[in-house]
């Protein structure tokens, strides 16, 4: 668990993004360890890693609820 | 104010937060009043932002919610790149670059920074939708386009104004690639001089108030932000919830792309996962990941916390899980123009209604017709010879809510902007109206509260050629009602040219594979473009309405006797009076029956 100063040469158009959230990443980044696969992870901030457990706890919960190309909402 | 104290309570925080924001207005006045393009002086496609001097937002004008996104991290993201020190007074950024932090290309960030006595106190800030900014078709929403270097000139975060001079090599470079580089060069001093009067007004305020307890309140309403949107969220019950929508198609393959998403609600904190959506599509409909943001953010706010500032601390109890590669967060060099004016508004009513409605049922809304109907053009003038483009977006219906029905004719909720009157039209562009009207021909989402109405417009090409594109959605899918109240209707988009008998949409004519989204269709002079926008979704059962709103509706032409006794169960007599007595037993036979 550290942070990582992003180095990039001014000519570099590579865009970097959080391995969990998405967003982007500008200058520096936080890197962690999964403690369980010890899958390695590159994020904006440290409150990411917690955001990180906790998705894993929630997803582990969410049910099948996809209506598989029906909209769930549309009344017709 | 408080006296004995640096902080400053909360009666005075709230009188600061309101003079921030006539700031605001003020700067967005001034945009309007000295812009050339319509977009900006009718259309209102801007916000005005104040920064504190560590780049957070403070305060917006608000004019357009779907750039909330941008105003908050955008502006961090140029400071943190460009390096707070390498800024000097009268220096002004600019920057369009979805891939850092910006919402789709037209739209253009200025960022300046304020320093009273050499020191740095806060930065002041104007995204702005230009018109047009090159790439592959005028008015640049190329609906086909596969990758972002086909949608317009993309500028990284740049230098426009060093030091209170213009930096001509980019200016040049801007105007080189713009297809009306008038209109960029007036719109964007208007967003200059938005600049200077913002910065004005806050230099006095900052002269009033001291600096260092002026930037004390900053942080105090960011806190109270912070705060307020955490009790909001803890009033709501814990629990993961589901929704999903879709883009119908994204102009290159006739397919849709789905977008799910799961509330977390934790407490005081929640949630927006949508790692489950589709991957990012190879049309232009994607979007980056403020714009995800912003929606989320956005479809939040419309159900909870009407009174609460709008600035960085919004954002502290809101976590938005968008992964990299999906629709709801493109990767270059993914195209995602249509990001901000299609699946913005998608995702912002699939939260506020969809997901909410399981929470907050009477806060929440059926959709709206739900999108921006991009219709871009350009030509050449005939009156004047020059070249000109445009995008124009369409106005259309809402959808019905707990106690009113849908707005008529209004822009797609979450851009907040205008209408532009047909004279003003007229006048900038070589075409006609024939009509211009309330779409009254279809009902809207019949329900307790209907939906509002769209409209419908005829316009006839008066130049020898015309290019037109076109970027919308709603066609397929219908704006859902909720609650019992039934869809909205289909937006359409049709061509009469001078040989033809009739209309037929675009798709039949020059063989598309979208009916909504194509680029560079060449209309001649005598040709005919019928818009039809679509109305908004319905919202309670409609045995339920007030029949005096369905008398009303008759009465205003919207609905035959027929239509009132089909759709509500309200009969009406020969004197076309209401018959109260035949109506009630009617609607109670027909629930009976239900």
């Amino acid at each position: 668990m550290v942070w990582v100063d992003l180095i990039v040469p001014w000519h570099n158009t590579d865009v970097n993004y959080c391995d969990v959230t998405g967003n982007l990443i500008i200058g520096k980044y936080w890197e962690f360890t999964d403690n369980k696969t010890n899958e390695v992870y590159k994020v904006t901030d440290p409150s990411i890693e917690e955001l990180h457990y906790k998705l894993k706890k929630f997803r582990s919960q969410y049910t099948d609820d996809s209506s598989d190309g029906q909209l769930t909402s549309v009344t017709e | 104010m408080n006296n004995d104290t640096d902080q400053v309570d909360r009666v005075g925080l709230s009188l600061l937060y309101n003079r921030l924001k006539n700031i605001c207005d003020e700067m967005a006045m001034s945009m309007m009043r000295t812009a050339y393009s319509p977009i900006f002086s009718e259309g209102l496609d801007f916000s005005t932002l104040i920064l504190d001097k560590r780049g957070q937002l403070i305060a917006t004008a608000g004019l357009n919610p779907a750039m909330l996104g941008a105003s908050l991290y955008a502006a961090t993201w140029v400071i943190s790149e460009v390096g707070e020190n390498n800024f000097n007074k009268g220096d002004v950024y600019c920057h369009n670059d979805p891939y850092r932090g910006g919402s789709h290309m037209p739209e253009h960030m200025l960022v300046t920074p304020m320093y009273i006595d050499g020191n740095l106190v806060a930065y002041l800030g104007n995204i702005a939708h230009l018109a047009e900014i090159g790439g592959m078709a005028p008015g640049s929403f190329a609906a086909d386009a596969t990758d972002i270097f086909q949608e317009g000139l993309r500028i990284p975060p740049v230098k426009l104004i060093d030091k209170g001079e213009p930096v001509q090599s980019v200016w040049k470079i801007m105007l080189a690639n713009h297809r009306t580089p008038a209109n960029t060069w007036g719109d964007i001093h208007a967003m200059l001089g938005s600049l200077h009067v913002g910065e004005k007004r806050l230099r006095l305020l900052f002269d009033e108030i001291g600096i260092e307890k002026l930037d004390l309140a900053f942080e105090q309403m960011i806190d109270y932000a912070e705060e307020y949107m955490r009790s909001e969220i803890e009033a709501l019950p814990d629990g993961i919830y589901y929704g999903e929508d879709c883009m119908e198609d994204d102009g290159i393959s006739d397919r849709p792309y789905w977008i799910r998403c799961r509330v977390i609600i934790d407490g005081d904190e929640v949630i927006f996962d949508f790692a489950e959506s589709d991957e990012q599509a190879i049309g232009p409909i994607n979007a980056p990941y403020v714009v995800t943001l912003s929606a989320s953010l956005n479809g939040l706010l419309y159900v909870l916390a009407k009174g609460v500032p709008v600035n960085a601390g919004i954002t502290r109890a809101v976590k938005v899980v968008a992964p990299a590669g999906t629709i709801t967060c493109v990767k270059l060099p993914g195209p995602c123009v249509g990001g901000q004016t299609e699946f913005q508004p998608r995702i912002m009513e699939l939260i506020q209604g969809i997901v909410m409605s399981q929470i907050y049922p009477e806060r929440t809304a059926a959709a709206s017709g739900n999108t921006s109907f991009n219709f871009l053009f350009g030509g050449v003038d005939p009156r004047n010879g020059k070249y000109y483009a445009h995008y124009h977006f369409e106005a259309m219906g809402w959808g019905g809510r707990k106690l009113s029905d849908g707005n008529d004719a209004q822009i797609v909720p979450h851009a907040n902007c205008r209408n532009t009157p047909v004279e003003i039209f007229e006048t900038k562009f070589p075409w006609i109206h024939h009509e211009y009207r309330l779409n009254d021909l279809e009902s809207p989402g019949i329900g307790k509260h209907r939906g509002g109405y769209g409209i419908r417009r005829v316009m006839e090409v008066m130049g020898e050629v015309i290019t037109v594109s076109a970027l919308v959605e709603r066609m397929k899918f219908k704006p859902w009602g909720l609650f019992g109240g039934s869809p909205g209707t289909n937006a359409k988009l049709e061509v009469k040219r001078v040989e033809d008998a009739d209309y037929q949409t675009f798709q039949e004519v020059y063989n598309l594979v979208s009916p909504s989204k194509f680029t560079n269709v060449r209309l001649h002079k005598g040709d005919l473009v019928r818009i039809t926008t679509p109305s908004g979704g319905g919202y309670g059962n409609p045995y339920e309405r007030d029949m005096y709103l369905v008398l009303n509706d008759f009465d205003q032409g919207f609905l035959t006797k027929e239509d009132a006794k089909s759709f509500y169960g309200v009969i009406l007599n020969i004197d076309n009076s209401l018959d109260v007595d035949s109506t009630q037993q009617y609607r109670e036979e027909i629930l009976k029956e239900v």
